[in-house]
């Protein structure tokens, strides 16, 4: 391993409106190192990838790798073909009716002949050649569609290897993967840091970072914090770095009193979700936490009626309920954040006044004609209460920012007065002062007696959250812990020991 | 982020209602430009008489133009209205001639139209098909049943219908002209001031959000073509009255008059924006376009060529200024 550094970018900055996503931040790499990059939703992790992998422009900065300037508007293709550079999304993206080695090759087919006829034999003796570097034996003309998530993600790295890659970013490439999958993967980044390889590991696991990466860089609010040994390292210090305060600060958890049983569920199956069954009460914030395809969203959605259940009783308040519908949980008192603000939780094309109010239509519209006073009432007490930053009510929700808009999505369904809240992965995509803005308002609504179930992938926030948790694999439920039972490594062994089995 | 929609943040909310009212100014502005020119190329266009024979076919055009406004807000499209006007025009002439009075025909066209509505709505939202699929396949049904009805012209007899279709109020403002702005001011009504309207808006935005907000989605597009189906009536109706006669093929060929204006008027084909008074501009500059051209002796296929380049030009000059075109 050089000590010089390949890759250097230095002082890049990056504005979204009303954000400051990026605040001359610097990273450096050397030839064969994993650098892992960690960081909060929203700390600019993934805004400084897309930039260095050319999805977006910097307002300011410099790249180079290995002396040369890569000048800011090449593409993604260029950066790959001419510099070595390559990203793995998380979202990976390959032509699933395709065969491995078309995928390979995807873009430059090797042609033969006067017709330029495609070249089956080069491509299947090249993709051999490749797949036998990671000790791979398929047959090249497998369709990529029967391959799993894992084996897809194996086929993204040969195709940067098999573009001579320099340097590799992956962004959380583990976030689908299972245990063992996981295992697997890393043998494979290891071989590629042996060829020389640099790769760039943007996680929020502290555990992934420990077991693979050399060195860490830390990220919070769009800039740097620090970089460090892994070695020389904790993780309570890297948490600490990530999060900029104490852990107690960042959940602001209140002390409330409990109430008696508001809604219960009884042997619930739903999707993937088996004979769920739990009891919430008044006042109380009730995590479901679980990995991908554990059965927690399931289980909410068939609560709500999104999803059709095939089996089980809801009980609410005491009364069996039949739900089929979300516009029946709205009746019955059940509100819903979706997790994905943008597609489920928001008409981003109008105002955030007509958004906040979308619950109310049926209510404001009695008579003859909407009553646009009470909406306009509604939207500045809001507005007001929420603290949310917008120019104006009448401001199209597309141009708030995530936290605020996430802002909207809450305060429409408390205009609704619910007995339930369900929020779905609540601080997705928000920055970090406005998620204990979002916590400080869930406290607020179980002061106000409301009972919120939040389903959440992200261990801090269950555990720094909520008063009692069930824990979630493979459509059941794997067990339950108190607040002061709450335990790190024990919840989370418990979440990953189901998907190992699978 | 395509840098559009980040270039369209950045603008202060003052600067995007002038956006707003802009495209409603521009129609306008284009609207009077075309008219002045049209007056100085023939004296005749400016008449009273010219000016009234516009507004009767503009008319006509709107009643239907404001259901399709509806639906197409609700990102769906109704290709069937002008089967579902023939339709209705042949049943109803058949039945005033059979004897019945004017009045009895008149409730028919209503319940002919609903009812022609109704099962596209029945489609579109309880089979869940889409609506351009939905309205595609009863364009063909309805328009094989009109020639089944009656494989020949039905002549208008009663008077009354006759007056409806080509009166004129005091001698000046045609009957039909009336019933538009009567059918356009209770839809600008309905989408602006009603909670159906708002809900027409917020499920043509977000379809999935405003369901999972507890909005009936299903029932909002029902009511939607429903009131396309008896906009589509009544417009095919009058059509008939003012021709004179109800004929199978009343309309064939012209389905995407309708809805050429309705884009020129500025609607987006995803669904969530529109207004009314752009429709009603759209159709009345279209229609203005066809006089002037008919006044200065030009064929009716070069008009459609004229049409068809107005409208591509109106839709381009949108696609430059809101800057689609730019590279990130």
């Amino acid at each position: 391993m050089g000590n010089e550094y390949n890759l250097q970018i230095k002082n890049v900055t990056k504005r979204f409106p009303g954000v400051l996503a990026l605040d001359k931040v610097d990273l450096e790499t050397r030839r064969g190192e994993v650098l892992a990059v960690i960081g909060e939703n929203g700390a600019g992790k993934s805004t400084l990838m897309k930039i260095l992998s050319g999805a977006h422009l910097m307002d300011s900065g410099e790249i180079r790798l290995d002396g040369k300037v890569i000048p800011p508007e090449t593409g993604p293709k260029a950066r790959m073909d001419n510099y070595g550079l390559g990203i793995i999304y998380q979202e990976l993206n390959y032509l699933n009716e395709m065969t491995i080695a078309e995928n390979l090759f995807l873009g430059r087919v090797p042609l033969k002949g006067i017709l330029r006829r495609v070249d089956y034999q080069a491509m299947k003796k090249a993709s051999m050649e490749l797949m036998r570097l990671f000790d791979m034996d398929y047959n090249p003309f497998t369709l990529v569609k029967s391959l799993s998530v894992a084996e897809k993600q194996i086929l993204e790295i040969l195709r940067a290897v098999s573009r001579d890659v320099k340097v590799l970013v992956m962004d959380e490439p583990t976030s689908s993967l299972n245990e063992v999958e996981t295992q697997r993967l890393f043998g494979y980044i290891e071989s590629l840091k042996r060829r020389g390889v640099t790769i760039i590991y943007i996680s929020h696991k502290l555990e992934e970072v420990f077991r693979l990466a050399d060195r860490v860089m830390v990220m919070r609010d769009g800039k740097r914090v620090g970089v460090l040994d892994v070695g020389e390292t904790t993780s309570g210090q890297l948490v600490e770095m990530m999060v900029g305060r104490a852990i107690t600060e960042m959940y602001p958890k209140a002390e409330l009193p409990i109430g008696e049983e508001v809604l219960r569920i009884e042997h619930l199956s739903c999707g993937c979700a088996r004979d769920i069954s739990f009891s919430l009460r008044k006042g109380e914030i009730f995590g479901l936490y679980g990995l991908v395809g554990s059965g927690c969203v399931e289980t909410v959605e068939g609560l709500l009626g999104i999803r059709a259940i095939s089996g089980g009783k809801v009980i609410l308040d005491g009364k069996e309920t039949k739900i089929n519908t979300p516009i029946e949980a709205k009746k019955q008192g059940i509100a819903y954040v979706p997790s994905d603000r943008k597609a489920e939780g928001l008409v981003l094309i109008h105002s955030l006044k007509d958004n906040l109010t979308i619950t109310k239509l049926d209510e404001l519209g009695r008579g003859l004609k909407i009553n646009s006073a009470r909406q306009k009432e509604y939207s500045d007490t809001w507005i007001e209460k929420m603290q949310i930053r917008t120019p104006s009510r009448n401001a199209i929700v597309e141009s708030l920012s995530g936290g605020n808009q996430q802002k909207v999505v809450v305060a429409k369904w408390i205009l609704t007065d619910p007995k339930v809240l369900i929020m779905n992965d609540p601080t997705r995509g928000v920055d970090v002062g406005a998620k204990v803005e979002i916590y400080k308002i869930m406290e607020d609504l179980c002061r106000r007696g409301i009972s919120i179930i939040m389903v959440t992938a992200e261990l801090l926030e269950v555990i720094g959250i909520t008063d009692r948790m069930l824990i979630f694999a493979n459509g059941k439920i794997e067990g339950e812990f108190q607040r002061k039972d709450y335990d790190q490594k024990a919840i989370l062994h418990m979440a990953v020991k189901g998907s190992e089995n699978a | 982020m395509p840098s559009r929609i980040l270039a369209m943040n950045e603008r202060p909310k003052l600067f995007r209602s002038i956006m707003d009212l802009g495209n409603t100014l521009s129609l306008a502005i284009a609207l009077f430009l075309l008219a002045t020119v049209w007056a100085l190329m023939s004296p005749y266009f400016l008449t009273l008489q010219n000016v009234m024979n516009v507004l009767m076919f503009a008319s006509i055009l709107a009643i239907r133009a404001s259901g399709l406004t509806v639906s197409m807000i609700l990102g769906g499209m109704d290709i069937s209205q002008n089967s579902v006007g023939a339709v209705t025009a042949l049943l109803c002439i058949l039945f005033s001639t059979s004897g019945a009075p004017w009045w009895q025909v008149l409730i028919l066209v209503v319940v002919l139209g609903l009812a022609m509505g109704f099962i596209n709505a029945t489609l579109v939202s309880v089979f869940k098909i889409a609506a351009i699929i939905t309205t595609l396949g009863t364009m063909q049904i309805f328009r094989g049943t009109a020639w089944i009805i009656k494989d020949a012209t039905v002549m208008v007899t009663d008077p009354v219908l006759l007056a409806l279709g080509r009166g004129r109020m005091f001698g000046v403002v045609p009957y039909v002209t009336i019933i538009a702005l009567v059918v356009l001011v209770i839809v600008w009504y309905l989408l602006n001031f009603t909670s159906f309207g708002r809900k027409v808006y917020m499920v043509g935005g977000n379809e999935r959000a405003s369901y999972l907000s507890g909005i009936n989605a299903n029932r909002v597009k029902f009511i939607a073509f429903l009131i396309s189906g008896l906009t589509a009536g009544i417009s095919g109706f009058l059509v008939a009255c003012q021709v004179g006669a109800a004929l199978p093929q009343s309309g064939a060929g012209s389905e995407m008059n309708t809805i050429s204006a309705v884009i020129l008027g500025g609607i987006s084909l995803s669904g969530g924006k529109g207004k009314m008074s752009g429709t009603i501009l759209g159709i009345l500059i279209l229609q203005t376009i066809n006089n002037g051209l008919t006044l200065q002796s030009v064929n009716a296929y070069f008009q459609m060529v004229v049409s068809g380049g107005v409208l591509l030009i109106a839709v381009m000059i949108d696609v430059v200024r809101s800057g689609a075109l730019r590279k990130q």
